[in-house]
């Protein structure tokens, strides 16, 4: 597959829907292997988040609060074709699973440096993370998933 | 000016640029005009700070903290020409005038949504503003801005 523009809109999109659906169950967490590079660095810009320099630890990390998940929409997509970066505008919404609750909902923007596979698959090689700040004293989404830990 | 990649990237370069020589000073500042689209609009994503409406206000505010300025330096810039748009990574460093120490050292994550003027020069029409969450208990940009009392209203009133 060829960066193109319109291909790594449509990444972005399948990547989005995928995270949803399988990145945040241990039984389905490994079916984001196809868009993530295994050396796939995490470079979160938030003190408290983990800096990660392997695929499989950041996946183990995202499936490992099984009593909340996180719905992730991409609102707004921008794609630099020439250098490979995307960057999303994204809303998130934390739900409490026994309650069935949204219990934070803020907005990301992450930063995503895409390249080839030598299968010539398009994979994240790296994510810097940044989020919105939310006043004091609101409940965080790291706190809400630390409650597994 | 066409809206193509070569020329946002150095739209954006003279724009930091000028930012750290000309924004943060109120005798100057009129000359990051033609930077702004009459109608700009700052949107940050901190609780702290309140949504801005007008390049004039944005301006005023951002020159508003004599005791101190901010050091912008790009990291990387990222351009999707074909939505006008550019994301920078940006060190920013707040230094104390009186003493020239950073007393602050900390990366922004802005989205900027360029136009074309009337007269076809690109202009900054919004900037979605991120920056970097510093451990709790680390002087921040708010700390050290807040000490001059004419950027207050950039402020939202939880402070």
């Amino acid at each position: 597959m060829e960066l193109t523009y319109e291909n790594i809109m449509a990444f972005m999109d399948e990547y989005f829907k995928a995270y949803n659906a399988y990145a945040q169950d241990p039984k389905t967490t490994h079916r984001m292997h196809d868009y993530m590079a295994p050396n796939f660095e995490f470079i979160p810009y938030v003190a408290g988040l983990e800096h990660t320099t392997d695929r499989d630890e950041f996946l183990s990390i995202m499936s490992s609060h099984p009593s909340s998940y996180e719905t992730i929409t991409p609102e707004d997509i921008v794609i630099d074709e020439r250098r490979k970066v995307v960057v999303v505008l994204a809303r998130t919404e934390v739900v409490d699973r026994k309650a069935g609750k949204v219990v934070v909902e803020k907005s990301y923007l992450p930063r995503y440096q895409l390249g080839l596979d030598e299968n010539k698959a398009i994979k994240i090689q790296k994510l810097q993370f940044f989020w919105e700040v939310l006043p004091p004293g609101s409940l965080e989404v790291h706190e809400v998933f630390r409650r597994d830990l | 000016m066409e809206p193509t990649y070569e020329n946002i990237v150095t739209f954006m370069d003279n724009y930091f640029k000028d930012f750290c020589e000309y924004a943060q000073d109120p005798k100057i500042s009129h000359r990051m005009n033609h930077y702004f689209a009459p109608d700009f609009e700052f949107v940050p994503y901190l609780a702290e700070l309140a949504s801005i409406s007008g390049r004039e206000e944005f301006l005023r505010l951002i020159s508003a903290h004599p005791s101190s300025f901010e050091k912008l330096t790009t990291e990387d810039i990222m351009v999707d020409e074909k939505r006008m748009v550019a994301v920078v990574l940006i060190k920013a460093e707040i230094i104390e005038k009186a003493t020239g120490k950073v007393l602050v050292t900390k990366r922004y994550h802005p989205l900027y949504q360029l136009v074309l003027s009337k007269d076809e020069s690109l202009q900054i029409q919004k900037i979605l503003f991120f920056e970097e969450i510093l451990p709790p208990g680390t002087l921040n940009v708010g700390d050290v801005l807040r000490r001059d009392p004419g950027i207050a209203n950039l402020f939202s009133d939880r402070h």
